[in-house]
């Protein structure tokens, strides 16, 4: 097999070898969002609950921009071929459909119900008995175990 | 150059299965098999991050307060650490292609090296995390006043079983690609002018390096 024949891209199955340059930009990339979320964490803009949205948003948008970088080009996805690109397409994106779910958790304060008011985010109602225990707010405020 | 690849014997470097019209169809197969695998990886992994996102969602304020028990320099290193071992592992895709044994050893060798590197980083902070009673369980210790144990204990039950479920990962990728380098350098008949293995080992490398992209920020650098 030449190596010429390598780079043809005559049909869906031929295969790509990337070159080294784009391997070498890709891991300088991957370092320098690596640094930026390094510094980005040590910010702090406010108690407010979107600054604290913001920065977690920005610290998952550069995890998945590095996330991008290493399926697109040292796992060689851009190259693939179709089929590859549905498995590929397929796994992030059922991982993606299933954080759906907090769309319940998010929305849960805004429909009360009875007895699960002062803990909406939990799906158990864990203090049925908050008017002999009014103190109890959630789990996190109840005594240590042993 | 599909026809003349029909040719080759089975056995031999470049042969085709009677079942495929060419190499081509035939190494796609294996690659469209391992991303399958691949998927099977990302929901063991996605089961962990979903339970990991409920509790950082509920305990968001006193998360933040724990995680400054992790060291991100240690989280640092080990990201760049990981990181180079993946650029390597390209590289020895790039060297297995283009069939250039000798630096394809050296690029597998290099990968080898960076996770032993990345288990000894590990193996600091997991002993640090024992001497302070860190490790959830009945020995649990816990001081800090302004975060509940029970909420401490979760967040170090998380830490351990998803960095712990990656660190396995870890071990079996050092297995798996001291394994082909050995058989890469005796000119085994499995790995023998084919650049497959390398390419499937390699794309096992990149997701073990994936998953720790996402754990990084989400253990190390939880943000107020």
């Amino acid at each position: 097999m030449s190596h010429d024949h390598l780079e043809t891209h005559d049909g869906d199955y031929s295969h790509h070898v990337v070159p080294i340059s784009k391997l070498i930009t890709t891991f300088i990339l991957l370092i320098v969002l690596m640094a930026a979320t390094v510094f980005a964490s040590t910010w702090h803009l406010g108690d407010a609950w979107y600054f604290s949205v913001f920065a977690n948003l920005l610290a998952l948008g550069i995890a998945v921009t590095k996330a991008l970088l290493v399926i697109s080009y040292f796992m060689g996805a851009k190259w693939a071929s179709n089929l590859s690109k549905m498995f590929i397409i397929g796994g992030f994106g059922w991982f993606t459909t299933m954080y759906f779910m907090f769309l319940d958790y998010g929305t849960r304060q805004w429909e009360p119900i009875k007895g699960w008011e002062r803990d909406a985010s939990t799906a158990l109602p864990r203090f049925k008995d908050l008017d002999e225990n009014p103190e109890a707010q959630d789990v996190g405020q109840q005594p240590a175990s042993p | 150059m599909a026809h003349v690849a029909k040719k080759i014997p089975l056995g031999e470097p470049g042969a085709v299965f009677e079942q495929y019209e060419d190499i081509h169809q035939q190494n796609d197969s294996y690659v469209v098999g391992m991303w399958a695998f691949l998927v099977t990886e990302v929901m063991f992994f996605g089961a962990l991050f979903l339970m990991y996102s409920i509790y950082r969602w509920k305990y968001q304020p006193y998360f933040w307060e724990v995680h400054h028990e992790l060291d991100w320099r240690l989280g640092a290193l080990n990201t760049t650490i990981l990181l180079a071992s993946s650029f390597s592992m390209a590289l020895a895709v790039h060297f297995a292609q283009r069939t250039q044994k000798t630096k394809q050893l050296m690029c597998l060798g290099t990968t080898v090296l960076c996770a032993f590197g990345f288990l000894v980083v590990k193996g600091i902070e997991w002993s640090a995390k024992w001497e302070h009673h860190h490790i959830p369980g009945p020995n649990f210790h816990w001081t800090e006043a302004t975060v509940p144990p029970n909420v401490a204990q979760l967040f170090f039950s998380l830490y351990f079983a998803m960095t712990g479920l990656h660190g396995v990962h870890v071990v079996v990728g050092i297995i798996v690609i001291s394994v082909l380098a050995i058989l890469v350098a005796k000119d085994n008949v499995m790995v023998k002018g084919d650049y497959i293995p390398t390419e499937l080992i390699g794309l096992y490398w990149h997701f073990v390096d994936l998953v720790w992209i996402f754990l990084f920020p989400l253990f190390y650098l939880i943000p107020r």
